[in-house]
């Protein structure tokens, strides 16, 4: 064998091609070979620290040191490592999290109108329907009215902030035939998200259609 | 064990080969058999209608997996933009599964009722004239392209060797009815599958039930993506809770 002693020494493969080619069969460089052990040393921490091997039924190792903590219906739940957990530890423990929640508990209870009336409220809803116009709605809505590709007339708007509203949840042409045109997104979105994007759609829309500011 | 010995044979080589590329793989997956905890305990998912599965046939053929994954993974980002992350659960009647890896358009897992029938045909035929950066192809033929139909009873029969429960008589129709009420067995029936397709049809956005297309097969297969389950009747931490 060839090892930090012999370094001199080159062995072959052992084997001949087309009568004189030989191969000669170097260790690769000490780097990568320290590399590939510490992979090795590494997969054992790994299988100790993360869920790793099953044993049937529902056991399992859970792994040791890692725990998740979220909340769920107001009861901490401590889980062992896992992605699930984890984004609801993310979700729930981010920096901002918890005024993100008190702003959408209070666009849950305020109207639209007041929504509008508040700057505070109005800026954090702006933020949050921004995002979700452009997600959900930009694709047949455009985002001006000159590329409202297939829900142009939506933003002709003269149905108020209440209208826009229960668009938004109901949406438009249930039970007709062919179904509707635009889907009912209660069941896709939350209330306050309904809320937001209603104010920004009926501001979006008296915007565009409207060069001054009608109430 | 002399490189002579491996390099020389191709049988050795291909052997060993084989070997030590199975236990990456294995290693992943044999776990996964072996936890119940896999597969979630969840309401409201069922096998395909006729229609959809030959709407997801059509989705296969045309490669739209290549583009889109099915697939929302557990992360904020995916959360926010797509909705909840998908369910092993939600896939259980799938074959193949069409999770895909890659995503040069948007995953579609949760597509289903986000966008009317009319604006999947518009989009489908043309898509840059609704969105008009999107990269994707124009699939000018399965507007007009009349849906086979004619041999869907064999799809069925197919899927069901490989343990998806559509009935083929009366105990199998009865296991349907407790599983998913009568409503749902009554799709999954194969014997009726002809009459059921074509009951779907009659819904879809043209109402031209004579004469059925591929885009009525792949609209519906679209509409029907990850709407099954109400997350809604499940607490925040319940799907963590099977990990």
């Amino acid at each position: 064998m060839l090892d930090a002693n012999h370094p001199m020494v080159v062995q072959t493969t052992s084997h001949i091609w087309d009568g004189d080619i030989q191969e000669f069969n170097n260790l690769p460089p000490r780097g990568w070979w320290r590399a590939f052990y510490a992979t090795v040393v590494f997969s054992v921490f790994y299988w100790i620290v993360h869920p790793a091997w099953p044993f049937g039924g529902d056991y399992y190792t859970k792994g040791i040191l890692n725990k998740i903590e979220y909340q769920s219906q107001g009861v901490t739940v401590y889980a062992h490592w896992n992605t699930r957990a984890l984004l609801l530890h993310t979700l729930q423990q981010q920096d901002g999290a918890a005024g993100r929640k008190e702003y959408l508990e209070k666009i849950t209870a305020a109207s639209p109108r007041e929504i509008v009336a508040d700057v505070e409220l109005m800026a954090f809803s702006r933020s949050l329907a921004k995002r979700l116009f452009g997600d959900n709605c930009v694709s047949c809505h455009g985002n001006n009215v000159a590329n409202a590709s297939f829900g142009g007339a939506w933003f002709a708007g003269g149905i108020g902030l209440e209208g826009f509203q229960q668009t938004i949840e109901n949406g438009i042409g249930a039970g007709s035939r062919g179904g509707w045109v635009m889907p009912a997104w209660k069941n896709r979105l939350s209330v306050p998200e309904i809320k937001a994007l209603a104010v920004y759609a009926s501001q979006l829309s008296s915007a565009r259609t409207e060069p001054t500011d009608k109430k | 064990m002399k490189h002579e010995w491996i390099e020389t044979h191709t049988s050795h080589f291909l052997i060993l080969t084989l070997l030590v590329i199975s236990i990456g793989g294995l290693v992943e997956i044999v776990p996964l058999f072996l936890i119940k905890n896999t597969v979630e305990t969840v309401a409201g998912v069922r096998p395909y209608t006729p229609l959809e599965l030959l709407g997801s046939n059509i989705y296969q053929r045309e490669g739209c997996y290549l583009c889109h994954s099915q697939m929302i993974r557990p992360l904020q980002e995916e959360w926010l933009r797509y909705g909840h992350y998908s369910l092993a659960a939600e896939s259980q009647f799938d074959h193949p599964f069409l999770w895909g890896a890659r995503r040069i358009g948007p995953d579609l897992a949760r597509v289903g009722g986000k966008y009317s029938n009319t604006w999947h045909i518009q989009h489908i035929t043309a898509p840059r004239s609704l969105v008009s950066r999107s990269r994707m192809p124009n699939y000018l033929w399965l507007k007009d392209r009349p849906l086979q139909y004619s041999d869907i009873e064999a799809h069925l029969r197919a899927l069901v060797r490989a343990g998806v429960p559509y009935s083929e008589n009366q105990e199998q129709y009865d296991k349907n009815v407790a599983l998913f009420g009568k409503d749902v067995a009554n799709r999954l029936v194969i014997s009726r599958a002809r009459e059921n397709l074509l009951a779907q049809v009659a819904g879809n956005a043209d109402g031209n039930v004579v004469s059925p297309t591929e885009m009525d097969a792949l609209v519906a297969y679209l509409q029907i993506l990850g709407t099954l389950v109400d997350f809604k009747k499940y607490d925040e931490g319940y799907f963590a809770r099977f990990r």
